[in-house]
């Protein structure tokens, strides 16, 4: 298809989103040319371009047509005018016949292409201060005859425009840069997209151009740094582990806290079904007005849509995007070497009266093993896909393949995943669409254990504490692993992590098929159906060669499965129109949803050769099992947006959600929203600030739900397996009540937030700044609450009185800040303050969380009066020169220390700010990314550090002991070496949940670093090659913090129990460092 | 500079309105229609739990029998600690049968009345457990008369809603003698949302027991088919042994009396059916080769192997049988290790107590409990659990006998001896001396017999929970007196502080935290 045409000059190309349909019925008599045009832009999507002077002299047509093509249509329309037209995209562009061409010049062409060496279609080249230009062709090139002297001017919707003076060259070619923000591109809104222009709520969205520029494995990946008012923290170094994601805090106690994903239009919970290297465009929806529409599916923590790659009419296109890279820890624990411990566990065992003890020379001097040396290694990551794509005038495609391959630092932890997605669009005939987009991706996962205790077979723990003279097999030679300082049971962390194969493997498939009937009166019904399915089997062996435990018993054995298939049926009906100054569209819509999930365990000993793993050789059962649950959503919404003039603009929406998980007698509930904006510089009092380009003030206030975390709190169920022998021989089944009384009284947790911010560009367009400001609030809390014992019952679940209230302000700030010589400079800063508390009415006991193994205590509260993610424990007043002991804190000064009245909010895990600073750098052909994100204010309970620092147990310790208190008169903040767990009277130990464990969390981290060199197409143009780009990616290289443990971002906890978890290190597998090499290549 | 005009929309505005409303319209309609298209029927949103049945939502026989099973299966798990050991803390430890041994300040509390904290763990674990027994059968007498499955005959149905009864009965029995005026709490919370009662006195209490149990004597059969039910289900007999029992709490001998005689077979003056004899061998109600005799009435079923049931007992035997070195818990007191040698009862002695020295240089080396010394051989009960399967996690296989036929034939002696008729009570006191080769009592006069009944009850249903009972139904005083006066092996005085307000036990402070409505017992 031949793209070239002759434009009129536009300085503002502004394209409307449509559905776009290639067939024009019409019947119109004695109708101007405007008139026309305005039909067929109602029937088909398609804008016109041109001037009013163009149409002057323009014949009145009379026209009756059915059906025919939109060229068809417009070959009738001009047949006898003095007019010729040409389509770019969807843009006719309608221009006078060429009776005063310029006078003939020299002939110029060239090529445009954007900055990583993509040629651009549909580029206008305009030679300056005339009404004469062309377009690109889809191979980006043009040709133009130009006068002496011209300067061409090339624009494109989305990219900066650029001038180039021709001088006396024959061939000009052309970078085009996007820009960061652009007010007319189409922004996802959830059930639809607006202009970003249009928007009138709190809105993020994440520019993914560069998702293949860099090794990115997990979606949510992407939104890192990038997005204020969003925290994306990795909970652990594992490969392909989730990340955990705020947006605007956490607001729930014991619900859900994670965002709802959907992508393209289906609403799912994670992103496990999808290869991040096939994302588009994502939008992140986080204030009421904007993720109202998704009702309480739980877009009261946010709306994450994910729109991924489709097809573009035209020439087809293959992307192939490869990297391999090495990956390493960023930092190893130091700790006592052998000689040194020895020293330690000796004084421990004198200070506490055993004097006898002493560890023989033989064993110091046998072995001087650094754990951390045998349990992490360099890990390669490879990863490769390919991406087909392109498109005829009824439908479009686009196939993708992906494949990743990533070794964890810690051996034998391994990520694989193979990845397919299909999407196809196709118009069947003038009124109906059809499409579908299948995701499917199967992962294997070999996990090692981690946030545990040694004697537990954490690995982590176990390779801090397992003594450096302890010997890596055991031994009696019979080739098992040693074991660690705890027991005869536990291994070391070479068993840990070599003695048991704990694997996994996922299947994963999202995908929906849909269908678009245009309809009139500018309305357009669609129906799409959308599943998702997620199958895991895990299979795990502790191998009786390798670790004792196993060894006793032959072999242990346990196979897990489970399946959760879910489906969702929406039906939406969309009206838009655009009446005068009147812009208008109405959706309204249902959606019906219902998940299963099944899921069976099953375990065994007993194995006859360890060579056969599967658990039918196995002689003894131990565990056999099947669970099954449903859930379903039943919700009808609408919305509506209003704009006039551009100027005023409105957007009101409600949804009516029902689900079973909800009390039987209200499972129905409303969530209303509504928005207002006020473009202020598109009045005329505003005209005359030139230096504002734009400014849009904007307000919003909406309801939003959350699902409660169990699947059925209305019921009081009976729990099978309550067994009886009446006749003491015969097992007859028996059920009895569960501790848990349901509540059909049930209600949502209800989420209600005020927004208010405003967008605002100076400098035309060179700095943008976007910042919002909110409160919200979330009700009706459901916690799980004791009842009365006499009602023959424990808890029940209900809503609390009170509230969880994050009140906030972000903001992010874009800046061009240089070009010009070939080097362009763009950045942007983005920042998110929160501030969250809890509020429950007087008298409610505080929650104790964070529970810690090592001592049996919590560490952490849920308090009225104090945020979530709060600790509470004593306070460390220092170590008393004199004894060795800390002195804690005296806090109602009765003389003694005591967990009732000693004990105080000790930190918050909760940060007072985030924030995320992208640098983009280009010269000539290179560019370079630079991440940088971090938090502050946040505190960190080291869990780990009370393992490796506390000098109780016989057990190796960190080289911060080395300072330890030994004798009368030495000051210094580490207390004495103490085995066992005395303390002098009236106080507590110094291992006791104080501010001892409590450290800083902020950190300043460059998060990615990306220098890409695009290749010159005279060197690739063989082959067919349009494209050639390598890059150099360096992730997590440097981070400044405080932190004395492996990463400040690492968390015990992911998925359920964030509310109340956050902020604890216990073990937890450590963060990867990588400098990766990759390649794109562009057919 | 050239003016750039955007032409979608020739219409005027003032067209506006007629134009935009058909659309407008044509949007509500088809939400409408839509509301029924994937919007699905009601039942939709009606996911019951997959896993289990609900409470409120029984259907079949099979979900009333599975229920009923539970009733029985959550009094022998012991994951609770009811009906496994603590009736045999309050019941003996708290009287001068047993002290509390082991290592449990809170169970040491219970045994010296010194301090009774309102968060005592064994005092509240009862208060929650029996509520617990009590809910399982509440769910029976809410659900089971709406199932309509013709599998569930009318039969079974009652006897069911009997057997529920029964237990009800029989665990607010345990409530109200403990704590005194309780919670009467007679539905689910599902068909009885008001959870935040008050405590109902001690007379409604007792009106509600003896109203369940005779409910439960008319609905239950004399004998179930397979005869071994009849001593592990409630029975038409038990009910009548237990109402027997309540009366003579309240107070009430005549009705006591026509209940024994319920329950008694013809020999010992009764019209019971049941055909209940005692075992000629006093040991086989505790040997597990006997389980479910004829002298049992009502009996709690333990299985080997199964790590729920009997786990408790193994606190108490003695090192060598459960191979846990600590402390074991509820050893005998000298006391009544002087009963047992001051009546001449070397029979039910050997069957209740056995002994065992672990002190320094034994093979299995443990502290000594409370009152004892270490170079002691140290009793230990001998009567539940016996038959312990080895190690320590196990749990005996061992049934445990809550009611039996001696304990209404002395109950009825009992009955007999306070309404003046002395002379008709002491031959039954005769017959269960008998069995253990004593000879007839010498007591004659009124207040002898009840003592000599009174002795007779300790030495018979030693650790069977019975003791502190028998003691309040002598007297209040009797019992302050008798317990302020014990003495250890060497006759130094326990010390024990016991006042009238101690004979209750408070009410658990974290429950009264729950339900504000929740008086406190004088004197805690």
């Amino acid at each position: 298809m031949k793209l070239t045409a002759i434009l009129v000059l536009t300085t503002c190309l502004q394209v409307s989103a449509k559905v776009y349909s290639q067939k024009v019925t019409l019947s119109l008599r004695n109708a101007s040319l405007g008139k026309v045009f305005g039909e067929i832009t109602k029937q088909t999507g398609y804008s016109f371009l041109y001037t009013d002077e163009v149409l002057e002299g323009a014949q009145k047509v009379d026209i009756k047509i059915t059906n025919a093509s939109i060229e068809s249509v417009l070959d009738r329309c001009f047949r006898d005018q003095p007019l010729t037209y040409s389509i770019v995209e969807h843009t006719v562009v309608v221009q006078r016949k060429q009776e005063n061409n310029a006078p003939p010049g020299t002939e110029v062409h060239g090529q445009v292409t954007d900055t990583a060496g993509r040629p651009m279609a549909g580029v206008t080249v305009t030679i300056a201060g005339t009404r004469k230009g062309v377009a690109t062709d889809a191979d980006g090139r043009f040709t133009i005859s130009v006068p002496e002297k011209a300067v061409l001017h090339f624009s494109s919707v989305g990219y900066e425009g650029v001038d180039v003076a021709v001088a006396d060259r024959a061939k000009v070619n052309v970078i085009l840069r996007p820009i960061a923000v652009s007010l007319n591109d189409m922004v996802f809104i959830g059930y639809g997209a607006q202009r970003r222009r249009d928007i009138t709520s709190a809105i993020s969205t994440i520019s993914v151009t560069d998702v293949s520029e860099r090794p990115v494995v997990s979606a949510a990946e992407i939104l890192a740094g990038k997005s204020p008012g969003t925290q994306i923290l990795l909970p652990s170094g594992k490969p392909g582990s989730d990340f955990t994601v705020f947006v605007r805090g956490i607001a729930s106690l014991t619900g859900n806290t994670q965002p709802l994903y959907v992508i393209d239009g289906v609403v799912s919970y994670d992103t496990h079904s999808l290869d991040p290297n096939t994302i588009q465009s994502i939008s992140i929806l986080k204030d009421a007005s904007a993720a109202g529409i998704y009702g309480a599916a739980g877009s009261t923590n946010g709306v994450v849509l994910i729109t991924t790659k489709k097809g573009v009419k035209g020439r087809a296109k293959v992307e192939v995007n490869a990297y391999t890279g090495s990956q390493q820890i960023t930092k190893k624990i130091k700790l006592l070497n052998s000689r040194q411990l020895a020293t330690l566990l000796t004084e421990e065992q004198v200070n506490s009266g055993n004097t006898g003890f002493s560890i023989p020379d033989s064993l110091v001097t046998a072995n001087n093993n650094n754990w951390q040396d045998l349990v992490y290694r360099k890990a390669p990551m490879t990863g490769i896909n390919a991406g087909f794509s392109g498109g005829g005038d009824k439908g479009t495609y686009y196939f993708g393949v992906g494949y990743v391959d990533q070794d964890g630092i810690a051996e034998t932890s391994n990520y694989k995943r193979y990845s397919v997605i299909l999407n196809l669009e196709q118009q069947m005939n003038d009124w109906l669409g059809v499409g579908t987009h299948i995701s499917y991706n199967r992962t294997g996962y070999n996990d090692v254990y981690d946030n545990n205790r040694a004697q537990y077979n954490g690995f982590v723990l176990s390779a801090l504490n397992t003594p450096p003279f302890s010997a890596i097999y055991n031994t009696n030679g019979d080739g098992t692993y040693g074991f660690s300082a705890f027991s005869q049971a536990v291994p070391n962390p070479m068993g840990d992590i070599y003695g048991t194969n704990n694997y996994t493997i996922g299947n994963n498939l999202l995908g929906d098929g849909h269908l678009v009937i245009k309809l009139p009166f500018a309305l357009s019904f669609r129906s799409q159906l959308g599943v998702t399915l997620e199958n895991t089997y895990q299979s795990i062996f502790q191998d009786p060669r390798l670790t004792e435990r196993a060894k006793q018993l032959a072999g242990i054995g346990n196979y897990n499965t489970a399946e959760g298939f879910r489906y969702i049926w929406d039906n939406t009906l969309t009206f838009d129109k655009q009446a005068g100054k009147h812009a208008i569209d109405v959706i309204v819509g249902s959606s019906a949803s219902k998940q299963h999930d099944q899921s069976s365990n099953q375990a065994g000993y007993g194995f006859p050769s360890p060579d056969v793993q599967v658990l039918s050789a196995a002689s003894t059962y131990t565990l056999n099992q099947s669970f099954a649950d449903a859930w379903t959503l039943e919700s009808y919404f609408g919305r509506a947006n209003y704009a006039y003039d551009g100027k005023y603009l409105a957007s009101a929406s409600i949804r009516w959600d029902g689900s079973s998980r909800l009390g039987i007698r209200n499972q129905w509930a409303n969530f209303p929203a509504f928005s207002a904006g006020w473009r202020v510089s598109d009045e005329d009092f505003f005209k005359s600030v030139h230096f504002v380009s734009d400014l849009k003030l904007r307000a919003g206030w909406g309801a939003t739900g959350n699902l409660p975390a169990d699947l059925y709190p209305s019921f009081t169920q009976l729990i099978a397996g309550n067994n009886y022998a009446f006749n003491d021989s015969t097992m007859v089944s028996g059920t009895v009540p569960s501790s848990q009384a349901g509540n059909p009284d049930l209600l949502w947790e209800e989420t209600k937030q005020f927004n208010t911010g405003l967008d605002i560009s100076v400098l035309n367009n060179r700095l943008n700044l976007s910042a919002d400001f909110y409160v919200k609030r979330t009700h009706d809390l459901i916690l799980s609450v004791p009842q009365p014992q006499s009602t023959g019952v424990s808890t029940k679940e209900v809503n609390m009185p009170g509230y969880v209230q994050n009140k906030g302000f972000e903001f992010i700030l874009s800046a061009d800040i240089f070009r010009g010589h070939g080097l362009s400079w763009t950045s942007a800063l983005n920042m998110s303050f929160n501030k969250n508390i809890v509020e429950l009415p007087a008298g409610t006991s505080p929650i104790l969380t964070g529970y810690i193994q090592d001592i049996g205590g919590n560490a952490g509260i849920v308090k009225s009066g104090l945020p979530l993610g709060s600790f509470w424990g004593y306070i460390d007043d220092g170590v008393n020169v004199q004894t060795g002991n800390i002195t804690f804190r005296d806090l109602n000064h009765d003389g003694k220390i005591d967990p009732d009245n000693d004990r105080a909010f000790i930190g918050s895990a909760l940060p007072k700010f985030t924030y995320g600073f992208t640098n983009q750098l280009s010269y000539k052909r290179f560019d370079l990314n630079i991440l940088i994100d971090g938090v502050y204010g946040n505190k960190i309970f080291d869990a780990t550090r009370m393992e490796t620092e506390d000098m109780t147990d016989m057990v190796n310790q960190t080289t911060a002991v080395l300072h330890r208190w030994k004798k009368p008169g030495d000051a210094t903040d580490m207390p004495k070496a103490y085995y066992g767990s005395a303390a002098p009277a009236g106080t507590v130990p110094n291992y006791s949940i104080s501010t001892r464990w409590v450290e800083s969390g902020s950190f300043l981290r460059f998060r990615q670093i990306t220098l890409d060199y695009n290749l010159d197409r005279k060197w690739i143009g063989i082959a067919g090659i349009s494209g050639l780009r390598l890059f150099i990616t360096l992730q997590n290289m440097f981070i400044i913090t405080k932190y004395k443990g492996y990463s400040p971002e690492l968390n015990v906890t992911s998925g359920a129990n964030l509310a109340t978890q956050e902020g604890f290190d216990h073990g937890t597998y450590p963060e990867a460092k990588s400098f990766t090499f990759g390649l794109n290549v562009s057919l | 500079m050239m003016r750039m005009q955007r032409r979608y929309c020739p219409f005027p505005t003032a067209d506006l309105a007629p134009r935009l409303a058909p659309g407008l319209a044509a949007c509500l309609a088809l939400a409408l229609a839509l509301a029924g298209l994937s919007g699905c029927s009601k039942s939709f949103l009606n996911q019951t739990p997959q896993n289990t049945l609900t409470s409120g939502d029984f259907k079949s026989a099979a979900d009333a029998e599975a229920a009923i099973v539970g009733c029985y299966s959550l009094m022998a798990n012991s994951t609770y600690w009811y009906y496994n050991w603590n009736y045999l803390i309050d019941g003996d430890v708290r009287s001068d049968n047993n002290y509390s041994g082991g290592s449990a300040p809170d169970i040491d509390g219970v045994d010296n009345f010194t301090s009774v904290a309102t968060d005592n763990q064994p005092i509240s674990e009862d208060w929650y457990e029996l509520y617990m027994d009590i809910g399982a059968t509440n769910l029976i007498l809410d659900d089971v008369p709406g199932i309509t499955d013709p599998a569930l005959t009318a039969t079974r149905k009652a006897q069911i809603l009997g057997e529920a009864k029964f237990l009800r009965a029989y665990h607010y029995s345990h409530l109200v003698r403990n704590y005194g005026p309780v919670v009467l709490q007679l539905h689910t919370i599902t068909v009885d949302p008001n959870t935040l009662k008050s405590r109902s006195p001690v007379d409604s209490v007792y009106a509600q027991i003896i109203q369940d149990l005779k409910d439960a004597e008319a609905f239950l059969p004399v004998a179930y088919s397979d005869n071994a039910d009849s001593h592990s289900r409630a029975t038409q007999g038990a009910a009548e042994a237990v109402l027997a029992k309540v009366y003579a709490q309240t107070g009430d001998y005549r009705d006591c009396l026509t209940y024994c005689d319920k329950v008694l077979p013809p020999q010992y003056g009764g019209a019971g059916a049941a055909g209940y004899a005692l075992l000629s061998n006093f040991d086989w109600l505790f040997d597990s080769q006997h389980k479910n005799s004829v002298e049992s009435i009502f009996e709690l079923q333990h299985t080997e192997g199964t790590p729920d049931h009997g786990y408790a007992q193994g606190l108490m035997l003695p090192p060598s049988v459960q191979a846990q070195y600590w402390v074991k818990f509820a050893p005998p007191t000298q006391d009544l290790v002087r009963a047992f040698k001051t009546a001449g009862d070397m029979v039910r002695y050997k069957s209740s107590i056995t002994w065992e020295y672990n002190g320094p240089g034994s093979a299995n080396p443990v502290a000594s409990p409370t009152h004892y010394a270490s170079t002691d051989t140290i009793p230990y009960v001998w009567k539940i659990g016996r038959n312990w399967p080895g190690g320590w996690s196990g749990g005996s296989g061992d049934n445990l006998v809550l009611l039996r036929l001696a304990d209404i034939i002395l109950l009825k002696a009992e009955a007999l001896n306070v309404l003046g008729q002395t002379s008709d009570a002491i031959p039954l006191l005769n017959a269960i001396r008998a069995r253990v080769d004593l000879p007839p009592t010498t007591a004659v006069s009124q207040t002898d017999v009840a003592l000599a009944i009174l002795n007779e009850r300790r030495l018979e249903l030693a650790f069977e929970g019975e003791r502190w009972y028998d003691l309040l139904r002598f007297g209040a005083q009797y019992t302050i007196d008798l317990m302020n006066g014990q003495v250890d092996g060497k006759g130094v005085s326990l010390g024990y502080q016991v006042t009238a307000s101690k004979l209750l036990y408070p009410i658990p402070q974290n429950d009264r935290d729950n339900n504000p409505n929740l008086s406190q017992n004088p004197g805690y």
